[in-house]
């Protein structure tokens, strides 16, 4: 198997399963918000640990799909993940700076901030492709 | 960086996509070296010379001696 091939399928496979695990994550973070609700339904704080592991499971497994990813790959590609993924941080970061100054002077309602991952994700994507198109 | 492989690789009569093959790496990293877009890691220049035969000075020009 080439290289290009063999990045190709790294792909694919990372592309679907980031997918189905963030779908997962959200259907998570909607279970424990809408269904269960812990603090309206009187659970005490120690009880619902487990809900925080349970949440963070999807997410821990997307860390390893991308760690398997930026291995599969080859140097420069992973250079630039890596670089978009800082990238993104930083986009993330100065958006949550942003629209926590606007919510601070009551511009806007208090948001979500897994409302932020979105924002991390467009810009990496955008970030990644940008770096990309350079030197095809 | 400056570097003479396009040159090396239109000597041994090799597209992008077949260096590319034999080092392992994707066909835009051979682009972006050949473009001076990229600068190999250390193994990756070490792989270059011996494909090519040549040491790492002979390929690569840091520009530091012109």
């Amino acid at each position: 198997m080439t290289a290009q091939a063999r990045q190709a399928s790294a792909l694919k496979r990372y592309t679907w399963r980031t997918f189905v695990l963030m779908l997962v994550f959200t259907g998570v973070l909607v279970a424990i918000d809408k269904t269960i609700d812990p603090s309206r339904n009187g659970w005490p704080a120690s009880q619902a640990w487990p809900l925080v592991i349970l949440t963070c499971l999807p997410l821990v497994a997307y860390g390893w799909e991308v760690v398997r990813y930026v291995r599969s790959i080859d140097e420069m590609l992973a250079r630039f993940q890596i670089r978009a993924a800082a990238i993104a941080m930083l986009v993330m970061l100065l958006a949550a700076a942003i629209l926590g100054v606007a919510e601070i002077y009551g511009v806007m309602e208090p948001l979500n901030m897994t409302m932020m991952l979105p924002i991390a994700a467009v810009a990496h994507s955008v970030t990644a492709m940008i770096q990309q198109v350079r030197v095809r | 960086m400056k570097n003479r492989l396009r040159e090396l690789r239109g000597e041994h009569g090799w597209s992008q996509q077949a260096l590319a093959d034999r080092l392992d790496v994707s066909r835009q990293t051979v682009n972006a070296l050949e473009t001076g877009k990229y600068d190999p890691s250390l193994p990756l220049a070490f792989k270059l010379a011996r494909l090519f035969g040549q040491p790492i000075e002979a390929i690569f020009d840091d520009e530091l001696e012109s």
